[in-house]
């Protein structure tokens, strides 16, 4: 006989036995087994509680469900519960007893104790699955009626998780659920809204019905909780019925208005916020008591507030009273609390404007200097700098500086942010150049006598001074000459330099060797100097163990060797740098259409040409050879190039290879300079004065270049938030090829179904250059399969040229075809088709069918046609609005006919793209067209080529006239109702 | 919709816990470890919500006992209103128990 031990003694043992539970937990286990076996009912009950605690643990009672079941069925309250506990615990949808469980519950539900039939209301909300649901229902429904409102609060709950499981349920329980609105118990009518929001969250739209009870228990209740989740409730039903705001002001007035519970108030707020248009008197209202919330003393209360001010903002762009808002968010973002300040900056980052953003970035900088965490800070003045452009900045010189100020701080991890929005400000912002290149030379250049070799600013906004100073050099102040020797010398000959990684040292080489090829132009007396200091710098970067500065440095040195001292002949190296940068889009590399073909051979094998074109012999003109050279790098302009490094060396004795004391007088000549700059100033305190000059004689005007370059011969795409209303053109949007050869794979269509398979194709675009079509080919069985089918294959007409097929056609499955083929695909010759219009391809379908009881195979042979749609051969033509109105009106013959379609559809939100992705699927080019700013409709010319013709012809093709086009105009118009589609298509024929 | 329920003490222990969806029983731990860490860094002066993970966490302190509530960030759960469950937990328990302190639990 095993001792039977209780819950508690096992749980006393496992805690005992600390070190080694789990040797004690499987001694348990084996116990529990024998127990599980007994026929005595109490001990099989406390053997199932103990291992539904045990599960909890982590160990499996997959193999005692069905004594479970057992303990369920037993008449004792007592010993029953542990039962329904461990299977609420333990079963799953596979769980094969489950179904053993429904006279249970069936039985239960009938029990005098109500507390019987709660816990197996209880237990089946947990384990219900579909097929449970759908014998149970019945029985539910009779308790959602029952006398004790105990028992339809639970039945009412439970069916929640029902209709989770099993959603057909909810149709045949709607009618009874919707009575339980009118239940006089709180409880039920609890417990009903509440199931009803739950349910509403998944598609509020079925229950719009519900709203005059909904609206009718919100006027009369009393109950807190009630109304909250009434008033969420509203919150989802008010965006589909138009007029329910309406009629929802008189109760949110009342509750906001005398509510005592502030749970309630401000439920009531947020429904007014979410439900009520702007402008009226109830949202004013509801401002107003938010705005006591954010003033008040309770930390959750400003919390909230805030948070809810976020969408308050978003929503009413006009109403809200900012100016006091701005300050009370900038006190808030001193609080202590971490999540109040992280919503107090989110918020900040919405409402501020142009007037008090430097306000708002200065109280941010002084919290970032007091704060030990001050990345948010930084990230949030960042964030809302850049926004829409720097939309927000005035002051580009300030803001440069602000940056500055930021990048001091060395382990920020914003640093490579505040280096892009540096540099970036810098190439949109021409007019911020001379400051910018100043203060770049300045955070390089650190004076500190301690710092001397360690730059203080972080890497990345080395790395972008760096490139400042070498792009806009020539913005340096006038006179440039010690600005540019000293630019040089922090690039080149600072040490900590040569400590950072190796992308920053190759910007600092490059820019130096920019500042002296830039030099003759704006500081020539300086270009021996420079010059000499490459020369003596430079080799210590050759030295360096990184492949790309030591590559960049010799490039840089040769450069200097080659042009030596010399300023005229750096003149004309000026080139090298000449082209100016534009501000580029992060996306435009992959906007440029891919030109490479893998298929294509790189190099075009030409005939072998000889390596000298040859001379004409002209005695007369003995120059003729010459002239056949070009000047490419400008030294037949330069004349008297040998001359001119003697002249200029003279002046500098330093680069003469005879002069010895460079280093000392050097040194000397620092000594000499450095008294003269008396105290050492902080270099950002200099620019900061240097503002202040600047600002007193008259801020300058920045324009912003807010546009970006896109890749030449890309397809822009035109600003979302713009197209509506703009009043120019755009090209619409082609999404990429990759994207539309995806679709091009969902588009499979039948092309013959018969006794005994079906045959589908899918067709893809054709590859114009190479002019071939390519076809997949797929066939699935349809016969009985006793029969067997064997050896499909497709036989093309012969002037239809497939590539790789055999004398009987195209395999499509070799042997015997099981339920589906595989994808075979099929090359086509696209030259023979010609016409732009639906075409029918004949084709010939052979198979062998062969019953398991014949020996002999039957051939099979049926026609098939293969449908290749309308626009499978036109070829998307880019032309803008203009030219194709002047193809209209010239090419008239060749647009004679006309066929309209009218479609609706649903709102789509993003219709440019999508029209997009038709013209890209049927080989069109598109085009928006302008439409008034006011009206909503959307206008769209798509224009497609027919095929050039060509001597191939097939039956039934034939050429269509050459140049001829076919241009489909769309018009969107916007109904209430939804959106029509107006396409009208022009071609030369139908 | 509330996502768990627990009650921690100030030394870190779990005294009860409700999990009304499924997680395994070390993410359980993870969980309450680093909530109750989050909870115990918090000063008076800080407000009661906590976002964690993907949960919006309510708690409130009651003596040495925290009573922590997680709910679904994505729905707007009224945070206000959980602060009063809590509460009215807070309450029923002390009816129940007379004068109820974390033993009884």
């Amino acid at each position: 006989m095993v001792f039977e031990k209780s819950l508690t003694a096992m749980v006393k043992g496992i805690r005992a036995h600390r070190g080694n539970e789990s040797e004690y937990i499987q001694a348990c286990i084996t116990e529990i087994q024998k127990e599980v076996a007994s026929k005595n009912m109490s001990t099989k009950s406390m053997a199932v509680l103990k291992l539904a605690y045990l599960t909890m643990l982590g160990y499996d009672m997959a193999w005692a469900t069905f004594a479970v079941v057992e303990v369920m069925g037993t008449n004792r309250f007592a010993t029953k519960r542990p039962g329904y506990l461990a299977s609420s615990i333990s079963f799953t949808d596979q769980t094969d007893v489950g179904l053993l469980t429904i006279n249970l519950f069936k039985k239960d539900f009938g029990s005098q104790s109500q507390y019987e039939s709660g816990t197996a209301i209880n237990c089946l909300s947990n384990i219900c699955s579909a097929e449970i649901s759908r014998d149970i229902m019945t029985d539910l429904l009779s308790l959602l009626s029952s006398s004790r409102a105990y028992l339809r609060k639970k039945t009412v709950l439970c069916l929640y998780r029902i209709f989770l499981k099993d959603p057909p349920a909810l149709r045949t329980c709607f009618p009874k659920l919707k009575d339980r609105l009118g239940d006089e118990d709180q409880g039920v009518l609890t417990a009903t809204v509440n199931t009803f929001l739950e349910l509403a969250r998944k598609n509020a739209r079925n229950y719009l019905s519900l709203v005059p009870q909904l609206y009718h228990i919100l006027v009369n209740t009393q109950n807190n909780w009630l109304s909250i989740k009434l008033l969420k409730v509203f919150q989802l039903l008010s965006p589909l019925e138009p007029r329910l705001p309406a009629k929802l002001v008189e109760p949110l007035t009342n509750i906001l208005n005398t509510t005592k519970a502030q749970s309630v108030e401000f439920e009531a707020i947020r429904c007014v916020v979410r439900s009520m248009p702007e402008g009226s008197a109830i949202v004013a209202l509801a401002i107003e008591k938010l705005q006591t919330f954010l003033n008040s003393s309770d930390r959750n209360l400003r919390f909230l507030a805030l948070d809810l001010y976020k969408e308050v903002v978003e929503k009413f762009k006009e109403k809200t009273s900012l100016k006091d808002l701005h300050d009370k968010v900038l006190t808030s973002i001193e609080e202590p609390d971490l999540t109040v300040r992280r919503v107090a900056l989110q918020l900040l980052d919405r409402i501020v404007d142009p007037s008090n953003f430097q306000e708002a970035v200065q109280r941010l900088l002084e919290f970032s200097r007091k704060a030990t965490l001050n990345d948010e800070f930084i990230g949030t003045i960042l964030r809302m700098a850049a926004r829409d452009r720097y939309a927000l900045v005035e002051d580009f010189a300030w803001y440069l500086l602000i940056l500055g100020e930021i990048s001091r701080n060395m382990d920020s991890s914003y640093a490579a942010t505040v280096a892009e929005q540096f540099v970036d400000i810098c190439v949109r912002v021409p007019q911020v150049r001379p400051y910018a290149v100043t203060l770049a030379l300045g955070l390089l250049d650190t004076p500190a006598e301690a710092e001397r070799d360690s730059i203080s600013v972080c890497t990345p906004m080395v790395a972008a001074c760096a490139w400042l100073l070498g792009e806009y050099s020539g913005d340096l102040e006038k006179p440039s000459e010690a600005a540019f020797l000293s630019g040089a010398k922090v690039l080149l000959t600072s040490r900590s330099i040569q400590a950072l990684d190796a992308a920053t040292q190759t910007q600092c080489i490059w820019a130096a060797s920019k500042l002296y090829l830039a030099v003759p132009e704006h500081a020539p007396s300086t270009v021996a100097q420079l010059h000499e200091l490459l020369c003596s710098q430079l080799p210590s970067f050759v030295r360096s163990t990184h492949l790309d500065v030591s590559e960049r440095a010799r490039l840089a040195l040769n450069i200097a060797n080659f042009y030596k001292a010399d300023a005229q002949s750096l003149q004309s190296a000026k080139g090298l740098v000449a082209e100016q940068l534009l501000p580029v889009k992060p996306d435009a590399q992959a906007q440029v259409p891919v030109s490479v073909d893998l298929d294509e051979p790189f190099f075009v094998i030409e005939e072998a040409r000889p390596s000298f074109m040859p001379v004409r012999a002209d005695p007369t003109d003995p120059y003729s050879l010459a002239s056949t050279y070009k000047d490419d790098l400008g030294f037949a302009s330069e004349p008297n190039r040998a001359e001119a490094p003697q002249s200029t060396a003279q002046g500098v004795p330093s680069s003469s290879m005879y002069y010895l004391g460079k280093s000392d007088e050097r040194a000397a000549a620092e000594q000499a300079q450095e008294p003269s700059v008396p105290e050492v100033k902080d270099p950002l305190a200099q620019m900061r004065e240097r503002l202040e000059a600047q600002r007193n004689a008259g801020a300058p005007k920045y324009q912003v270049m807010r546009d970006d370059v896109t890749a030449p011969g890309a397809t822009p795409t035109p600003d979302a938030g713009q197209v509506p209303s703009s009043s120019s053109t755009a090209t619409l949007p082609i999404p990429p090829e990759k994207e539309l050869t995806d679709l091009q794979g969902r588009l499979w269509t039948v092309c013959h179904r018969g006794e005994h398979l079906a045959v589908y194709v899918c067709i893809r675009s054709p590859n114009l250059r190479k002019r071939q079509i390519r076809l997949e080919l797929r066939c699935e069985r349809l016969c009985a399969p006793e029969l067997l089918v064997s050896d499909v294959a497709l036989r093309f007409p012969s002037a239809a040229h497939v590539q790789e097929a055999d004398a009987s056609g195209r395999m499509l499955v070799v042997g015997s075809l099981q339920e589906r083929s595989s994808k075979v695909k099929a090359n086509l010759d696209s030259a023979p088709f010609l016409w732009p219009g639906v075409f029918d391809l004949r084709c010939e379908l052979e198979y062998l069918v062969k019953s398991a009881s014949s020996e002999a195979a039957e051939a099979q042979s049926l026609p098939i046609q293969l449908r290749f749609p309308a626009t499978t051969f036109l070829a998307p033509q880019p032309m803008s609005e203009d030219t194709i109105s002047d193809y209209v009106s010239s090419k008239s013959d060749l647009l004679g006919h006309q066929t309209a379609q009218a479609l609706s559809f649903e709102k789509t939100a993003d219709l440019s793209s999508l029209v997009g992705r038709c013209a890209g699927l049927c080989h069109f080019h598109g085009i928006q067209q302008a439409v008034s700013p006011q009206s909503q409709d959307m206008k769209f010319l798509l224009v497609g080529a027919v095929q050039p013709p060509s001597a191939a012809t097939l039956e039934g093709q034939r050429a269509a006239p050459t140049g001829a086009l076919v241009i489909c105009r769309c018009a969107a118009l916007v109904r209430p109702s939804g959106l029509e589609l107006r396409i009208t298509v022009k071609a030369f024929q139908q | 919709m509330i996502k768990f329920i627990l009650m921690v003490n100030k030394q870190g222990q779990t005294r009860l816990a409700q999990y009304y969806e499924f997680l395994s029983v070390r993410e359980r731990v993870t969980l309450e470890g680093e909530l109750i860490r989050k909870c115990l860094s918090r000063s008076e002066s800080q407000c009661s919500f906590v976002e964690y993970r993907d949960y919006r966490v309510v708690y409130r302190r009651y003596a040495s006992l925290y009573f922590i509530v997680g709910i679904d960030n994505d729905e707007d759960c009224n945070e206000l209103a959980i602060l009063e469950f809590i509460h009215t937990l807070v309450e029923t328990l002390d009816k129940y128990f007379e004068n109820v302190c974390e033993l009884d639990i």
